[in-house]
């Protein structure tokens, strides 16, 4: 059949449906979660023409980045997980690896995210809250004591602190016997959506991105192996954007990243590899998988057609996925390890390279280990029992998921666009204007489920009366006393004329063009806190407040 | 005129909730004074007398609700402000007893309406004025 | 208000004797009743605080800019009143010009507080005048009033100012184009804020070209957010003061403010009198030597 009889096929089954509607009308209106319309039924006549999907392993990779996918190796299961000083997670990391993981995920707590010591006004009640403390070398050793830094990979959720955190990590390597472009691991490093949703921001955007191309500069001479950043729409969807803008304001993150290393002189050949993603997997299955497709076919055709670069494997976007921490609800928490089910499903099917499963319990307060495994073994069954695994992109050619994507790529686009023309991420940032539009979507989500357009079971439909969970873990307090004690003692014990003389030199290499990486380096040595280096480039770069657009 | 803070102690910049709440607020006719994030218990309780607000409200998800709510009521008090206080949040439920015993006068789940947020707030009021 | 007038000597007492509480009790009450607060401001005495004011277009840098000024105000007592709309629907108000400015909220020499401008045209609250003499009851060296900052013409703030800063920025596209009828006449200072850009030297030169022949206006050029070129502005605000008072300018604003302070009241009383009144069967006429006959009988509140 061609197009033609298709489209008169088509017309008249649509009207032969209206007659019915008249006598059963549907449920209501049906939509996107970015308001756009989602029709009855998808047909050839959505999807164009099919030869642009190509293949897995080639440009422009909608089909996936490796052309045999979890055939060859399923996704990495990477759980990522905190607790409160250095010696306890020291011995957490050892059992792991006794247990043959080979890969470790760091949390830090929200002082050492954000530059202050533990005994700083503004740590009270957060030391080792929301991961380990680190308050100099010292405690950096302790973490990393007996573990040979050669034969592990690590990765560090760490953004406006990374240059000092992988100061650190490179000093305890080279302590160790290790050389720095041995090591291999990955760092956050994405300031840009800490403006936008997550808000570990130290300095203005304009220092912020400097410090990023130094430390891009810096591990492209000296660590190699290192993967300098991992772009991150996960905490954007999070703070309550759509799909669309989920992939737009990542894509576009990710673009600024781009034009600040060629400027720095990398070569995106070469510097696009080190490059990863971070998404997020929320509740409308098909939307997510079409979202994690186009986000792969936009960053081929960014990376070729603006960029100019001809090396395969610098266009592929390789991602990690967690599912959406805020569709968990504190109601009802056993229907959460449904909904984290289906967002992990989501996520393989569209072709995630690691992922990370939330557990039921997460919206009433820290896991338990038993929620943990349930959420681990959610993918062990994904990956083992369904056979989704079995081929590579198997929903391709569905008439749906390939409108959805198309459409996703298309509106992303505009926005990326108009993005362009405000002057880039960093000035659309300081505009406000991309808190703003995500601030707008997640109020519009919210006062849909107020009035009840949109059901969450459990919360404002199905709703009953039940015993909360009783187990939910609690974190140890005298975690920030001993830790302030330790860091008294360290004070007193370094040679502080040392500190000084390092901390005054990184002050004059933060006002001069100067890479800061390396006085960061000789300051870590000299067992300088965090608080105290970043106090030094506060004070030459200034703090930025966050601007307010509700 | 109700006049209300809603403020965000701690270090987490996890701001969604509330803004959110914020913006439901203001919908429901009142005036809203948001610090923005990463505020000291200080910093929270002298702008609240400062702006000599009707109700303060909290959002916390870093989990150190115990001892930031705490320390915020006990510089109300010596400021001589005896303000209706009220924290939302992942506050898990023997804290939110605990912070209830203390002083706080409601403590707000994931999931809850901003309406009845609203409506609430307007209770607190009416009843501090009594 | 039986509970606001068994507090009067408290309030006096308080004011007197700089009680922080007191004073934002006082400030609320400029809202929520202003008649009375006119009455016991009467009884107060009144420092002559440098009143600035600090309009603009929106994403200019204003809070950020105050918030820098406070950096440099070493030693020195200085009240900020910062505006935001009214939801001219609801009613209600997001007041978030604050956040930029929360570092200096424990400062014990500022006070910080913000009102929404509930209808007021203009870009200022409607109790503005009695907020301003408040703070100068209190004893402030400076007071600093940000408007609304949402692009209407924010105007009137030079009708109770000492001295007005109109802040510009180069990120936003032609500001000059754009400005606002009126805006560039109020101003006694020009701010280029963000000064970093490099298109803060084309807005310097355009707007040397169009203040040129006109009244002299200095351009001072800052960056908010590393405080650079904000002493320099400091200064000159302080010198600016000490050159009005000694000429006789600051007696005629002062003049001015008051004629506007009291026009702010006839105007609220008079509001009040034609929302109360029934206008059933009543031709305008009619209805407005009523509530002429009514101002008059009323002659004290």
């Amino acid at each position: 059949m061609n197009n033609g009889e298709l489209n008169e096929k088509y017309k008249e089954w649509d009207k032969k449906t209206e007659e019915i509607l008249k006598k059963y009308p549907e449920r209501g209106e049906f939509k996107t979660t970015w308001g756009g319309e989602t029709k009855r039924l998808y047909t050839p006549l959505d999807v164009g023409d099919y030869s642009n999907i190509g293949f897995p392993g080639e440009y422009p990779f909608t089909r996936g980045v490796q052309p045999t996918m979890y055939r060859g190796k399923l996704w990495t299961m990477r759980q990522y997980a905190g607790f409160g000083n250095a010696e306890e997670s020291n011995k957490r990391y050892k059992y792991l690896l006794e247990q043959g993981q080979s890969g470790l995920s760091v949390a830090f707590d929200l002082p050492t995210q954000i530059g202050y010591d533990s005994d700083d006004p503004h740590s009270l009640g957060e030391v080792g809250k929301v991961g380990v403390a680190i308050d100099s070398l010292s405690d950096m050793e302790t973490l990393f004591d007996g573990i040979p830094l050669d034969k592990v990979s690590t990765s560090m959720t760490i953004n406006s602190t990374a240059s000092i955190l992988l100061a650190m990590y490179m000093t305890v390597g080279e302590k160790q016997g290790v050389s720095r472009e041995k090591l291999r691991g990955t760092i956050q490093n994405d300031i840009l959506k800490e403006y936008i949703a997550r808000g570990t921001y130290i300095y203005p955007p304009q220092p912020s991105m400097r410090i990023i191309t130094n430390i891009f500069e810096f591990c492209s001479k000296e660590m190699p192996l290192w993967n300098t950043i991992s772009i991150s729409g996960y905490h954007i969807r999070e703070a309550g954007a759509d799909a669309v803008q989920e992939v737009a304001f990542t894509l576009a993150d990710g673009i600024e990243y781009v034009k600040a290393a060629i400027e720095a002189g990398l070569d995106p050949n070469l510097f696009g590899r080190r490059l990863s993603f971070f998404f997020a997997s929320h509740n409308d299955f098909l939307e997510e998988i079409a979202k994690f497709r186009a986000a792969r076919r936009m960053w081929a055709k960014i990376m070729k057609e603006r960029f100019g670069v001809t090396n395969h494997s610098a266009m592929r976007l390789k991602f990690h996925t967690q599912t959406s921490g805020s569709t968990l609800t504190a109601q009802q928490p056993d229907n959460n390890i449904v909904r984290v089910t289906i967002q992990a499903l989501a996520a393989v099917l569209g072709g995630t390279q690691s992922l990370h499963t939330n557990s039921r319990d997460e919206a009433l307060a820290l896991p338990t280990e038993e929620s943990v495994r349930i959420a681990l073994r959610t993918q062990q069954i994904i990956g083992y029992e369904s056979g989704v695994p079995k081929t590579v992109d198997p929903l391709a050619g569905s008439y749906y998921i390939e409108s959805l994507t198309d459409s996703i790529e298309k509106r992303a686009f505009d926005y990326i666009d108009k993005i362009e023309k405000m002057g880039g991420m960093v000035k659309a940032i300081e505009a406000g204007y991309v808190q703003q539009e995500i601030s707008n979507r997640a109020y519009e989500y919210q006062q849909a489920i107020e009035s009840e357009k949109q059901i969450v079971v459990g919360v404002n439909k199905f709703t009953s009366e039940e015993e909360p969970l009783k187990t939910t873990l609690k974190v140890n307090d005298d975690a920030e006393k001993e830790q302030i004690k330790k860091l008294r003692i360290l004070k007193k014990g370094r040679d502080n004329e040392k500190v000084e003389n390092a901390l005054k030199r990184l002050e004059n290499v933060a006002k001069s063009d100067e890479n800061i990486m390396y006085p960061i380096v000789d300051a870590v040595k000299a067992y300088a806190t965090i608080g105290e280096i970043a106090n030094v480039m506060r004070k030459v770069f200034g703090e930025y407040k966050e601007s307010i657009t509700l | 005129m109700i006049k209300v803070m809603i403020a965000k102690p701690g270090l987490d910049g996890h701001d969604r909730g509330a803004k959110v709440v914020a913006k439901a607020l203001r919908d429901a006719g009142m005036e809203v004074i948001y610090t923005g994030i990463r505020q000291t218990p200080e910093q929270i309780a002298q702008s609240a007398v400062d702006e000599d607000v009707d109700v303060l409200g909290i959002s916390i998800l870093s989990g150190a609700h115990m001892k930031l709510v705490p320390k915020i009521l006990e510089l109300l008090k010596k400021m001589g402000s005896n303000m209706p206080v009220f924290v939302g949040g992942i506050i898990p439920k023997e804290d939110a007893k605990r912070l209830k015993e203390i002083g706080v006068v409601e403590v707000y789940g994931p999931g809850t309406p901003t309406s009845e947020i609203a409506e609430q707030v307007r209770k607190f009021v009416e009843h501090s004025n009594a | 208000m039986s509970n606001t007038r068994m507090r009067e000597d408290e309030f006096l007492e308080g004011i007197k004797s700089h009680d922080r509480r007191s004073l934002a009790k006082m400030l609320s009450l400029c809202e929520k009743d202003p008649e009375t607060a006119n009455v016991l401001l009467d009884k107060l005495e009144k420092k002559t605080s440098h009143v600035v004011g600090i309009t603009g277009s929106p994403g200019v840098g204003k809070s950020t800019l105050i918030s820098a000024i406070l950096d440099k105000m070493n030693g020195k007592n200085v009240g900020v009143i910062v505006v935001d709309p009214s939801s001219p629907f609801t009613g209600g108000a997001l007041l978030g010009d604050r956040v930029r400015m929360q570092s200096h909220a424990t400062n014990e020499k500022f006070f910080i507080r913000s009102f929404a401008n509930r209808g007021a045209l203009g870009g200022l609250s409607p109790s503005i005048y009695e907020a301003c003499d408040t703070f100068e009851s209190f004893g402030m060296d400076n007071v600093i009033i940000e408007t609304v900052g949402v692009g209407q013409s924010e105007i009137d703030v030079s009708n109770i100012a000492d001295t007005v800063i109109v802040v510009l920025s180069p990120d936003n596209g032609d500001e000059i184009q754009m400005m606002k009828a009126g805006l560039m006449e109020i101003a006694d200072l020009f701010v280029i804020n963000k000064s970093d850009n490099p298109r803060s030297q084309i807005l310097l030169s355009r707007l040397r070209a169009m203040t040129a022949g006109s009244k002299e206006v200095p351009i001072y050029l800052t960056n908010a957010v590393t405080s650079e070129g904000v002493e320099r502005l400091v200064r000159a605000l302080d010198s600016r003061f000490f050159q009005i008072l000694s000429d006789g300018t600051l007696s005629q604003k002062r003049r001015k403010r008051l004629l506007n302070h009291v026009k702010s009241m006839i105007r609220r009383e008079l509001d009040r009198l034609v929302q109360s009144f029934e206008i059933d069967g009543i031709s305008p006429k009619e209805m407005r030597d009523h509530i002429i006959e009514e101002l008059c009988r009323k002659k004290r509140l």
